[in-house]
């Protein structure tokens, strides 16, 4: 039970770049109609488009091409199994027949089965872009002024948002207290090895402990918002302000016209 | 709803805690037990089902936003893995295991919270392999046979379940005094 293996740097690429200076609210919007289109077309001549616009996004964007195609590795065994399972099952005109079998490759299975997997890998990679050049927090803050008006629907959408940027805050000091929780535990001879039944076993002492003190914690915030007379989303002003540019109007409006484009073909 | 700071900040270490669970992994052949689906047990078992399914929610969030721990399946992209759907029952389940010990005598009795949490489980579990189904029939354009997605993402994850429901039902047990505080 290692937990600070397989920690990366996350998704975010910080850079001063076009894309990462934009309004955050503006890239979601974009990101979505982007991802909408992608989703209402099977069309050839547009998903080579948004595959051209992709390579220009990241191209001002200032992001290696190697860290945005990492993103597609987990979506490898998906996209040949979309591709192969159209290749096996397609009428159409045939292109070579397994010997010894009825299994037939035709040339339409190639060319769909391939369109399938364009089509998702260019969801993948827009939605991707998105994490890459908006940082957590840029893009809670978006989350929460774009989720306003659900507030009137009684969603506490200030109190999530607050929620979201704490937790980030305390994941970090959740793992270093794990794993001086094990430490401590270790040397009272605590065993997280053996059989499955003494792994399950061996949690015990590590999450109650880790619960303990997360909590513990929890009323200690509370007690510290408190005394600094914290009362909610109302009338609360922010240090960050949120402001549409010319740019930004652009983008969405660029957007808007690539998703008309998507729903009219 | 008006949170008290109390309730929100414990409901935000709740959601830190959903974020290291799963990191954690029992070793264990043939597929290692991840203790993600634990969470929402726990959560259940601690808060009220909004806001347990708050804490859910905002695990999930965190997951689509990119949250700086994951090298693999973090960010927006997340959405279209086929088993996105087991993330998205984290915080239905949550609510449905609270509304289930809502309904228990205080402190519940071993047996019944048992019972609730192995059927949050279940409809976990029920949930991602209907969505694994047909998020997989929309991503090939061909659906595989339904018995076959029940297969793989249903029988081949409960022996794993059991163990997360039985671990869960320790860790709040040593909680019971802490049950609705």
């Amino acid at each position: 039970m290692a937990f600070l293996d397989d920690i990366t740097l996350g998704q975010y690429y910080p850079a001063d770049s076009f894309l990462h200076r934009l309004d955050p609210r503006s890239k979601l919007f974009a990101a979505f109609s982007l991802m909408t289109g992608l989703l209402l077309t099977y069309n050839i001549y547009i998903l080579a488009g948004m595959a051209l616009l992709f390579l220009f996004a990241i191209r001002i964007a200032r992001i290696p091409y190697a860290l945005v195609l990492k993103n597609l590795r987990p979506f490898l065994w998906l996209f040949a199994l979309t591709w192969i399972i159209h290749l096996v099952w397609s009428s159409g005109r045939v292109l070579w027949v397994v010997p010894g079998t009825s299994i037939t490759l035709t040339r339409e299975g190639a060319l769909l089965g391939g369109i399938y997997a364009v089509r998702l890998a260019l969801l993948i990679l827009y939605a991707a872009l998105l994490t890459l050049c908006t940082s957590p927090i840029e893009l809670t803050d978006a989350l929460e002024r774009v989720s306003r008006p659900l507030k009137r629907l009684g969603v506490p959408t200030h109190e999530l948002s607050l929620m979201l940027t704490l937790s980030l805050r305390f994941i970090p000091t959740l793992l270093e207290e794990a794993q001086r929780i094990r430490n401590a535990q270790l040397s009272r001879g605590a065993r997280f090895t053996g059989s499955l039944r003494h792994r399950v076993r061996g949690l015990l002492p590590l999450m109650v402990p880790l619960f303990v003190s997360a909590f513990r914690r929890a009323d200690e915030l509370a007690l510290a918002m408190d005394a600094r007379c914290y009362t909610g989303g109302d009338g609360r002003t922010v240090y960050a302000q949120l402001r549409l540019t010319g740019a930004d109007w652009g983008v969405i409006t660029g957007s808007l016209v690539i998703l008309a484009f998507c729903m009219g073909l | 709803m008006r949170m008290t700071t109390r309730t929100l900040s414990a409901m935000a270490l709740m959601t830190a805690l959903t974020a290291f669970g799963s990191l954690l992994r029992i070793p264990f052949y043939p597929v290692p037990i991840s203790l993600q689906s634990l969470f929402p047990l726990l959560a259940g078992a601690l808060f009220s089902p909004r806001a347990a399914a708050g804490t859910q929610a905002a695990y999930l969030m965190l997951r689509l936003l990119g949250l700086p721990l994951f090298s693999q399946g973090g960010g927006m992209a997340y959405l279209f893995q086929p088993t996105f759907g087991y993330l998205l029952a984290m915080p239905l389940t949550a609510a449905l295991v609270a509304r289930g010990v809502q309904s228990l005598a205080r402190p519940p009795a071993m047996r019944s919270l048992a019972l609730v949490m192995a059927l949050g489980a279940l409809f976990l579990l029920v949930f991602g392999t209907l969505w694994l189904y047909f998020s997989f029939a929309w991503i090939t354009g061909r659906p595989i046979p339904f018995l076959k997605a029940i297969g793989a993402g249903l029988l081949l994850f409960i022996p794993g379940e059991c163990v997360k429901v039985a671990a869960a039902l320790l860790v709040a047990r040593k909680f019971q005094s802490f049950l609705r505080s």
